[in-house]
C-alpha cells in the first residue's frame, strides 16, 4: 500500500481587508484590545449577582501586561473622565447572554455600552 | 527564497528608488519578485502603479489581519505591468493605523503571509521609522536589510538610526534566545548627477563607508528618475536611465544571491 509523503495541509484562509481599510489615518482610533474588554466585563453592567466590582476605570493594560497576582500592586492611571455609574444586579437567560457575547465580539464594544444601546432604543434617551 | 528589507530612518534617501530598482533588475535577472510596500505613503505602489486585487486587500490586509494571514502574500501579490516577474503588494494611506495597534504577535504576520509565496526575491519598501510595527514587521520577514542612503546628511542619519534599530532588534532576539540572522548588506548610496562630488557628498559618502559598507557602484541620481516615477514608468527603458540601470543592476547582483 502506498503513502503520502506527509499529510494534506489544511486549507487556508483568504485575505480579507481590514477592519479599518478605508478610515482615514486622521479618523482612526484603536478599538478597545481584547484585555482590556476582559477587563471591563465586570465594569459593565453587571449581570449576575457575583461580589461587588470596581467603577468603571478603562485599563489600558494589554494581554501580555497583565499582571500577575504576586506582582506589585500598582494604581493603574484613569485614562477616561471619571463618571458615575450604578451596579445593576440582576440575571438574564443563557440565550441572551450568548447574544451579548456574540455583539461584544462581533463590534468590539463593552457590554456595557451594547446593554445601555439596547435600553436606550427600546426604552426611552438618557436625558 | 531571499527577503531583503530596503530601510533608512531619514525620508527622501532613494529608498523607495533602491526598492523598486532592486526589485525590477532582479526580476529582468529572471527571478521571481515581489516587491512589497510597506510605507503609509505608498510610493512604491504609485510609482508602479499597482492597484490591489480588491478593496482594501494590500499590505495593510496582512498586518491587521484578524485570522490567521498564512499565505496570504500570494493572493495579494499583483502582477506587474512592468515585468512578468515582478509583482507587487501594494500599500495604502490606511496602512498607518496598524501603527497605532500593538497586538500580541502582529510583527510576525508579514513573516506568515510569506509562507509558501512563489518568488525567488522578495524585497520590502520600509517606511522610514524609528522601529514601530511596520519595522519590526520586516525585521522579523527579512534575512537581509539594506540600507539606503543619499550623499548627504540625511543619508548618514538615516543609516544610523537604521543600524540602531537593526542593533536593538538583533540583541532583543537575543534576550528572548532566538537567532539573530538577519544580515546587514550594506548600504546603496545614492548621489545628484555624475559629476565631482560636492565637499558634503564626499564627507556624507566617508562618514556613510564608517558606518557599513557601500555596495559599489555609487549610484548616479539623475532628473530621468523623478520624470518616470511622475510617469509611472520604468527608467530601464529609456537611453537616460542607463547610468541608473546599470548602477543598480550591479547593486543587485552583489546583494541578491
Amino acid at each position: 500500500m502506498s503513502m503520502q509523503e506527509r499529510p494534506e495541509r489544511p486549507p487556508r484562509s483568504k485575505p480579507v481587508p481590514s477592519p479599518d481599510a478605508g478610515v482615514d489615518p486622521i479618523d482612526f482610533r484603536p478599538p478597545a484590545t481584547d484585555a482590556t474588554t476582559q477587563a471591563n466585563v465586570q465594569d459593565a453592567t453587571s449581570l449576575s449577582t457575583a461580589s461587588a466590582v470596581a467603577p468603571a476605570v478603562p485599563r489600558k493594560q494589554s494581554r501580555t501586561t497583565q499582571a500577575p497576582a504576586q506582582a506589585t500592586a500598582t494604581p493603574l492611571p484613569i485614562t477616561s473622565r471619571s463618571e458615575v455609574t450604578v451596579q445593576l444586579s440582576t440575571r438574564v437567560s443563557l440565550d441572551v447572554e450568548a447574544i451579548l457575547a456574540e455583539a461584544a465580539a462581533r463590534t468590539g464594544k463593552k457590554k456595557r455600552a451594547l446593554v445601555e444601546e439596547a435600553i436606550i432604543a427600546k426604552w426611552g434617551s438618557k436625558r | 527564497m531571499q527577503t531583503v528589507m530596503v530601510y533608512s530612518e531619514a525620508g527622501g534617501v532613494a529608498k523607495t528608488t533602491t526598492a523598486v530598482s532592486v526589485a525590477m533588475t532582479a526580476a529582468e535577472s529572471g527571478k521571481r519578485t515581489v516587491l512589497i510596500d510597506l510605507d503609509p505613503r505608498a510610493a512604491t505602489t504609485k510609482w508602479t502603479r499597482t492597484e490591489p486585487a480588491g478593496e482594501g486587500l494590500h499590505v495593510g490586509a496582512i498586518l491587521r489581519a484578524k485570522e490567521d494571514p498564512t499565505g496570504w502574500a500570494e493572493d495579494l501579490a499583483v502582477r506587474s505591468q512592468w515585468h512578468e516577474l515582478l509583482r507587487v503588494i501594494p500599500s495604502a494611506r490606511d496602512l498607518s493605523n496598524a501603527e497605532a495597534i500593538r497586538d500580541d504577535f502582529a510583527e510576525l504576520r508579514l513573516k506568515e503571509s510569506l509562507v509558501d509565496l512563489e518568488a525567488d526575491v522578495v524585497v520590502i519598501d520600509c517606511a522610514n521609522r524609528q522601529g514601530g510595527p511596520l519595522t519590526l514587521s520586516a525585521l522579523h520577514a527579512a534575512d537581509t536589510v539594506l540600507y539606503a542612503a543619499t550623499a548627504s546628511d540625511s543619508g548618514v542619519d538615516g543609516v544610523t538610526g537604521a543600524q540602531r534599530t537593526v542593533d536593538a532588534f538583533k540583541r532583543s532576539l537575543s534576550r528572548m534566545g532566538a537567532a539573530a540572522d538577519i544580515v546587514e548588506a550594506g548600504v546603496a548610496t545614492t548621489r545628484d548627477g555624475t559629476g565631482f562630488l560636492s565637499y558634503a557628498e564626499t564627507d556624507a559618502i566617508e562618514q556613510i563607508r564608517q558606518l557599513a559598507p557601500i555596495i559599489e557602484p555609487i549610484v548616479p541620481h539623475l532628473s530621468i528618475v523623478p520624470e518616470v516615477r511622475m510617469a509611472g514608468d520604468w527608467y530601464g527603458k529609456y537611453r537616460k536611465g542607463a547610468a541608473v540601470l546599470s548602477a543598480y543592476e550591479e547593486v543587485m547582483r552583489k546583494v541578491i544571491r
